[in-house]
């Protein structure tokens, strides 16, 4: 079980966040626009975020270690497993989509996240396979967007 | 005016219309009558099927869900004891007992003609003071905007959860997700690294999916909630039916509820959940029987379905004409617009005035299709509650993936999809709310755009934001509203604890 502060984390990626923006903007923004007054080029309002970013994780990191105003959020590996059960076959279904298609890896994840739920109606078994190919229909045929 | 609204009326009227409003405000009542789902989710949900759609149309069709979903709430509030939505809380303290006296269907009754009263009235608020805003706010230079922009996102950041610092981080994180792609101004590229599918940025359908419909079902899945078996809802066929009486003996207090709704519907962020405490509480101090509230007294029920009905309409007044989104809705409204070629704003009107005049007057017909449908169909609804949770996951999940695709027919967005619903899911462990963040990648540009051209008007000085009256009322208001709401906020969450629930984003 991993026990953490909210608002020490929440200030801490904040600032994490904040500093790193800060610090990719020569990297990410390379190119120099001349503009009226030398104050407002491309690189202005990303500095201006990330000095927001910081200054709202030091508030919060201030608000938790200062004036111990926080509270606890218990992370239970036991209750995130289906999570993690649930984002693995997630990311599985998106990595196969482009592979095999939309309709195959749809039907395939559908029953995975249903084992995964411990689902044992058959009958919600058949509804969402046929939920998965009514999608598809819909934005195939219905929208004309064609899916992988 | 007359004539744009005759026109509006003539607009509205097709087949297509129609059909869009009443399928829009079933699925809005079907997920504000399920609970832990919420009608902002059937919203973005629903957002890539009005992409093909014609334009008035599509966001009626949104409108719809948006105005369903505040009355679907009711449903399970009075019936299982369980609010569909947050916006339904303050229904469950007196309609549940109701229901439990045998007098579910009174409760529905009320709620239902409640709702549709302050549907109706905010709808006409829209249609009779969006347009005179809108002339007002063509009067705004960037300085302005820029201020606005500001105003908008910090009340939003600061009653949208629990602290004004995580509100204001999830806005600051939404806005640094809308600097990625082209600069608009310069024409510079930021944050692209030489990625191709970066130069657009990233899709707010995308964005949204992720920050609402995955930590939704992650949720679920973390609490075990998907494995429970719905409550057996309080039978109402053999309970007693709403009369007359009941209806004219509540109308004072509909009526002000109403307005209560339409004025905290407008400011931005305020949201239908506020106004249906602030109603509730309203109704109880000028009630002759306080007593009796909380043992199911039927003004309980009408005074706050009245008012969260009255926000709905009233809350798109600051995005058509300030281009401040006041919800999530409303800013998933923004994409539905820029998606049909429209820039929400003062000049929406000017520019596609018959487009906003038909929308406008197809939301007074929403809410009566909205009674119709709750009159004839509410046998359905009360059944709607004991949809399997496994299949509804399985389903948002599906359209989720397929609707990040379909933004730009690209993998690339259901991999933004997936990181940022990843990353809100621990972010909403950290209880930092989502709306922020989504009204931070709305706002950011605006805010962003405005604030150079003041820059360059001031030649490089902040003070421009100060010596001109208008752009220093907002910030004035900045500082007012922020400081109200956190105030009444705080005394909301107090109240929700008592009651065992928590408010947060109005879902």
């Amino acid at each position: 079980m991993l026990k953490l502060k909210k608002n020490l984390t929440a200030g801490l990626i904040s600032c994490l966040v904040g500093i790193g923006l800060w610090c990719v903007i020569p990297i990410g923004i390379t190119m120099k626009v001349s503009t009226a007054t030398n104050a407002v080029g491309p690189d202005y309002m990303p500095r201006l975020i990330a000095i927001m970013l910081i200054s709202m994780g030091l508030i919060l990191i201030v608000q938790s270690v200062i004036f111990k105003k926080d509270e606890y959020v218990e992370i239970k590996f036991s209750q995130e497993k289906m999570v993690l059960y649930y984002l693995l076959i997630l990311i599985a279904m998106v990595i196969a989509m482009p592979v095999v298609g939309y309709l195959p890896a749809g039907l395939i994840a559908s029953v995975l996240f249903f084992f995964a739920f411990k689902e044992k109606n058959k009958k919600y078994y058949a509804i969402i396979l046929a939920i998965c190919v009514i999608v598809y229909c819909l934005f195939r045929f219905l929208l004309g967007i064609p899916l992988p | 005016m007359f004539e744009s609204i005759i026109q509006g009326v003539t607009s509205f009227l097709s087949w297509q219309n129609l059909l869009a409003t009443n399928f829009g405000m079933l699925l809005g009542i079907i997920f504000g009558a399920v609970p832990g789902v919420s009608a902002d989710l059937a919203i973005v949900i629903m957002l890539p099927f009005t992409f093909n759609m014609d334009a008035i149309t599509g966001i009626l069709l949104l409108m719809a869900i948006y105005c369903g979903g505040a009355y679907g709430g009711s449903i399970s509030s009075i019936l299982l004891n369980t609010p569909g939505t947050n916006v339904s809380l303050a229904t469950m303290f007196d309609g549940y007992p109701l229901a439990q006296k045998g007098q579910a269907k009174k409760a529905l009754g009320m709620a239902l003609v409640a709702s549709t009263i302050g549907g109706v009235i905010s709808a006409f608020a829209l249609l009779f003071i969006a347009p005179v805003m809108a002339d007002f706010a063509m009067k705004f230079a960037p300085p302005e905007y820029f201020t606005l922009a500001i105003f908008g996102l910090s009340i939003i950041a600061g009653i949208s959860g629990k602290s004004l610092a995580k509100g204001l981080m999830a806005g600051g994180l939404g806005a640094m997700i809308s600097i990625v792609g082209v600069d608009a101004s310069s024409g510079a590229a930021r944050f692209t690294f030489g990625h191709y599918e970066l130069y657009r940025g990233l899709g707010l359908l995308p964005v949204l999916l992720g920050i609402f419909a995955l930590p939704t079902i992650m949720n679920k899945l973390r609490t075990g909630e998907y494995r429970t078996v719905p409550e057996e809802a309080i039978s109402y066929e053999n309970s007693d039916n709403l009369t007359r009486k009941d209806v004219k003996d509540c109308m004072p207090t509909i009526l002000k509820s109403s307005v209560i709704g339409v004025i905290i519907g407008a400011i931005p962020g305020a949201g239908a959940a506020i106004a249906a405490f602030m109603s509730y509480n309203e109704a109880k101090r000028s009630s002759k029987h306080p007593e009796r509230f909380g043992y199911g007294e039927l003004i309980g029920v009408a005074a706050p379905e009245a008012a969260n009905n009255a926000v709905t309409a009233a809350s798109f007044i600051p995005l058509l004409t300030l281009g401040i989104p006041g919800s999530v809705a409303a800013a998933t409204l923004v994409g539905a617009f820029t998606m049909q070629g429209m820039v929400v704003g003062p000049t929406l009107f000017a520019t596609h005035g018959d487009v906003l005049y038909a929308i406008m007057v197809g939301t007074i017909f929403v809410n009566l299709f909205m009674l119709l449908q709750g009159h004839f169909l509410i046998k359905g609804f009360s059944r709607i509650t004991k949809v399997p949770q496994t299949i509804l996951m399985v389903a948002l999940t599906m359209f989720c993936v397929v609707g990040a695709y379909s933004f730009n027919k690209s993998m690339f967005d259901v991999y933004i999809l997936l990181g940022c619903g990843i990353f809100m899911y621990i972010l909403g462990k950290l209880d930092v709310p989502g709306a922020p963040f989504v009204l931070g990648i709305i706002l950011g540009p605006l805010a962003e755009s405005n604030l150079k051209r003041s820059l360059v008007m001031s030649e490089g000085s902040w003070s421009i934001f100060v010596t001109r009256p208008l752009s220093l009322l907002f910030l004035v208001l900045t500082v007012a509203f922020t400081a109200y709401s956190v105030m009444k906020m705080r005394k909301m969450n107090n109240a929700a604890k008592e009651s065992g629930l928590e408010l947060g984003d109005d879902k």
